[in-house]
């Protein structure tokens, strides 16, 4: 019956209805007709845990933060000076927003935040400067992803509790997987504007060094702004969600002292703020009453059922994982998955003697794909949510490079766990 | 004649590590084995089916659910006996004691549930005293004055009592939280479940209860088996009978599992370099006087809550803890 | 623009302005507890609840603005009586959803106010009272239902005008 579920979601996103609502309605339909009043119950649930949930406290904080940067003109500011500066470097840019992603990654672990601030504050940038737009897109996507990996990983926590494993050392697997993914991401982009020169601008004529050295003061403002935000955090000021709202104090204080804090820039930025939260959540509000009404009518029993139909080799068990995870990545939200599957599978897999950090972290980086591929990917529509003017398709075709290359870089990780367990070993001495 | 099968969903508050997330799926194999298979029971972890654990409650008795085990602390301001029947100051040091005290209070407890528009079964979880996790070293009740610790409940005010500031945090800040000094320690449960979510690695200071004076929360009944009242009444008497029989069985089972798992935890914990001490002769009234007050303070609530806690006296004093069952004696008055 | 989107308008310029108050109370709160040592247990109350408000009762307002993202793939390919068929249809489904999330909560939201619930997370050291929040789920849904209703309607009422003026 789950599977029929996914098939009617599939069909009610492709009439145009906007996803939030094919959620919901199937939720509803499903859930009524396989568990009665209950079904109907936990489509209210969904809004209310939403509504309750403190870590994304921090979603409308950064959106407003990045929001404001963009209407002021700073954002693009000082994306223009790090273009210039860059010089020669094509697709600096996109580079730049996969480090910005990364760094994100270290104050948050809300993909909805990550992606809606790099399509706020860097794909103009990336219009302005003529860049090719699916490279654009593609690179702000796969960047997005990155900080439920970074630590803080609230996923990690979860498979790290469940599946009773060593959180720190969790973290230091996702700092290391990260850090392996996003340097994929940036020798992709740095080949592929190698390649097409035409599409990947950079500035025709050198720029005189003094003059590079005074626009640095360009820099200087955004750069307290993060390091005031990783500052709280790593200091024990504050937690990530509220660094957020630090990072939003110190943008309006940066702006308002640069003189570009204008009732309408506060306004335009506030109203911004809104729609997208408001977009983000609701989407994210029927995610949950449909992964809620999915395990009510017995998808886990499918789930374990599918496993135990497996025959169990090594091979098979590591493949059925990644293509359940995968799978179930394209419909029900990462922390239900990590709650449903981590119990079915990792004792499986650490039946075959692999590495239960290694599998964590490996758990975690296939969930991250479930964000960027179609047709349900969270990822694509919080861009689409912030850049209206994109249209959908363009948007799929510009994530599916990047979907390779992650699933590249998790399949390597795979055949040698020792690119994760490295990083355990080195920075997991907890 | 042919019997009738019974698939019911059961809501919990834990996660799949969790061991008292076994303590239920015993409980759920034991009532398929003694039922035949005839009465199935599927266990859900916490937030798996959607509604926040505090609600499980509205689930059950709205039969969205038709069973389920709850904390009653998720309702301790909404409700006075529910706030007691959790976590809460006192002696009680171990599994054969706390059944006893479920025997004192039990009809209290089931009507307050009965409240709550749902049918008490009976205790199936036992929790050990808790432990105070820190980040700095901890001798006494002085190294609690002025620290940040993250607590909850009762535990909130019970550390408020002895000059410490208490904090809410969700579970997924907790640990960044103690490895960064946001916070300086934090209350949850016992050696095991501090242990299972890394705290270990982050926080090399524990205040571990002893017997006659635990810190804020003596060995607490850490769940209660309810139903749905229709489903309850609608099951064959020999069917309810195994149940409530193999509730209790898992009860015990889990008793003695926890309590094995407790003391497994707490020498992982010492491997992994934490210092585990406990309070000084000295603290010992200060800490009896504040946890009688705050009892005392609940009983104010309702007139159950005051039958609970006159309860509390005679069995205190049975298991041999004078000097608490004196102090909540001169408190009541 | 009819009064049903004015209104969702008015109440959008004034709920963007709780990210404002959010950062004032999350900052309030970060400062106290690292500067003073007084942690402030109402703080994360407050934010969750301003960013609950927040984003449920802008959910109206985000469907006039066409917000609430959909994958216009096939959409975008159609004759446009067709897409205008499919529109009346996703707002009858929209309506749909509502009606029913407002049939189950009303009933939560009124006896939660008949409980008068209370928070119980601090014990009774600070029990906030909750019902009211979870009145905002209910209006917020009956507010994007009245938002789909007056699509609805726009579209219904523009199906002489399109004619002429469609083929542009
Ligand atoms: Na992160
Ligand atoms: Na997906």
């Amino acid at each position: 019956m789950p599977f029929v579920m996914f098939a009617v979601l599939f069909g009610m996103i492709l009439i145009n209805l906007p996803v939030a609502f094919a959620l919901f309605l199937v939720s509803i339909v499903f859930g009524f007709l396989f568990w009665g009043w209950g079904g109907l119950y936990v489509v209210f649930q969904g809004i209310w845990n939403l509504m309750n949930n403190w870590a994304l406290v921090s979603l409308p904080l950064f959106v407003f933060m990045s929001a404001l940067l963009e209407k002021s003109g700073i954002a693009e500011e000082l994306f223009t000076t790090l273009y210039n500066l860059l010089g020669k470097v094509r697709g600096s840019l996109a580079i730049i927003a996969v480090v910005f992603g990364y760094l994100i990654g270290a104050m948050s672990g809300v993909i909805a935040a990550a992606v809606s601030a790099l399509a706020l504050i860097i794909f103009p940038a990336m219009e302005k400067h003529n860049y090719d737009r699916r490279l654009s897109i593609g690179s702000i996507l796969a960047a997005g992803c990155l900080p439920q990996i970074v630590p803080p990983s609230f996923n990690m926590i979860v498979y790290g509790s469940v599946a009773g494993v060593s959180v720190g050392k969790l973290f230091a697997g996702g700092i290391g997987a990260g850090l392996v993914m996003a340097i994929f991401f940036i020798i992709y982009i740095a080949l592929w504007s190698l390649f097409n020169k035409d599409r990947v601008p950079v500035i025709r004529e050198d720029i005189p060094l003094r003059e590079k050295i005074a626009s640095l003061r360009f820099i200087i403002g955004p750069f307290v702004i993060i390091i005031g935000v990783l500052g709280s955090i790593f200091t024990g000021m504050a937690t990530p969600t509220e660094a957020s709202g630090v990072g939003a104090l110190l943008s309006l204080i940066y702006v308002g002292f640069r003189r570009r804090l204008s009732g309408k820039v506060l306004a335009e930025s506030l109203l911004v703020t809104l729609k997208v939260t408001s977009m983000a959540c609701w989407i994210m509000s029927a995610g949950s009453a449909f992964s809620s009404v999915f395990n009510g009518i017995g998808g886990r029993r499918i789930m374990i059922g599918l496993l135990s139909s497996l025959p169990a080799a090594e091979i098979t068990v590591l493949v059925f994982s990644a293509a359940i995870i995968f799978f179930l990545g394209m419909f029900i939200d990462p922390v239900s998955i990590t709650m449903i599957m981590t119990p079915i599978l990792t004792p499986v897999v650490v039946s075959f003697k692999y590495d239960p950090i290694w599998w964590g972290v490996i758990f975690c980086s296939l969930l991250l794909l479930s964000y960027i591929t179609p047709p349900v990917g969270l990822g694509l529509y919080y861009f689409k949510g912030v850049a209206e003017h994109v249209s959908m398709d363009e948007i799929y075709k510009s994530v599916l490079p990047f979907v390779i290359i992650m699933f590249l870089a998790i399949v390597i990780a795979m055949i040698f766990p020792s690119s994760i367990l490295w990083f355990v070993r080195v920075l997991g001495k907890v | 004649a042919q019997a009738q099968t019974f698939n019911f969903k059961m809501a919990t508050f834990y996660v799949a590590g969790d061991p008292a997330f076994d303590v239920a799926n015993h409980f759920a194999k034991l009532v398929k084995e003694k039922t035949g298979g005839k009465v199935n029971i599927e266990v859900f972890q916490a937030g798996e089916l959607g509604f926040p654990v505090v609600e499980i409650l509205e689930a059950t008795s709205r039969g969205v659910i038709e069973t389920a085990i709850f904390y009653t602390s998720y309702k301790a301001a909404q409700d006075a006996v529910m706030a007691l029947a959790g976590g809460r100051p006192g002696p009680v040091f171990n599994f054969d004691e706390q059944v006893k005290y479920v025997k004192a209070v039990e009809d209290i407890v089931a009507s307050a549930f009965k409240r709550f528009g749902v049918t008490y079964i009976g205790p199936i979880v036992y929790g050990e005293p808790e432990i105070l996790v820190s980040t700095k070293p901890l001798t006494g009740i002085k190294d609690i004055k002025g620290r940040i610790f993250r607590a909850s409940g009762m535990a909130a005010e019970f550390y408020k009592a002895l000059g410490a500031q208490a904090v809410m945090l969700p579970a997924g800040e907790l640990y960044q939280a103690l490895q960064l000094g946001t916070i300086d320690g934090l209350e949850w449960t016992d050696f095991t479940a501090n242990y299972k979510l890394g705290f270990y690695e982050v926080a090399k200071h524990v205040l571990e209860p002893t017997k006659g004076v635990n810190l804020h929360s003596e060995a607490a009944v850490h769940a209660f088996l309810v139903f749905n009242p229709a489903v309850w009444d609608k099951l064959p008497k020999e069917y309810q009978e195994i149940v409530k029989s193999s509730c209790a069985e898992a009860y015990k089972w889990g008793g003695e599992f926890i309590a094995n798992l407790n003391k497994e935890y707490r020498q992982k914990w010492i491997d992994a370099g934490a210092k585990v001490v406990q309070l000084p002769q000295e603290d010992l009234d200060q800490i009896i006087s504040v946890g009688a007050k705050l009892i005392a303070s609940y009983a104010a609530k309702s007139p159950d809550a005051k039958d609970f806690c006159l309860k509390l006296i005679p069995l205190w004093k049975e298991l041999g803890y004078e000097r608490w069952s004196k102090a909540l004696e001169g408190e009541l008055k | 623009m009819s009064f049903i989107d004015r209104l969702n308008v008015r109440l959008a310029r004034f709920l963007m302005y709780l990210t404002l108050a959010i950062v004032l109370v999350v900052v309030y709160g970060v400062f106290t507890r690292y500067f003073i040592g007084r942690a402030d247990a109402r703080v994360i109350f407050v934010s969750v609840w301003l960013y609950g408000s927040l984003f449920a009762l802008g959910g109206g307002f985000t469907l006039l603005e066409k917000g609430h993202v959909s994958v216009d793939i096939v959409y975008k390919k159609l004759p446009s009586r067709i897409k205008r068929a499919l529109d009346i249809i996703n707002l009858l489904l929209i309506i749909f959803c509502g009606a029913v999330i407002i049939y189950v909560s009303l009933p939560l939201a009124y006896e939660s106010f008949l409980k008068r619930e209370v928070d119980s997370s601090l014990g009774i050291v600070f029990a906030p009272p909750i019902w009211w929040f979870k009145w905002v789920p209910v209006i917020a849904v009956i507010l994007i239902v009245l938002q789909a209703l007056s699509l609805l309607n726009k579209i219904l009422k523009n199906k002489t005008i399109r004619k002429g003026r469609d083929e542009k």
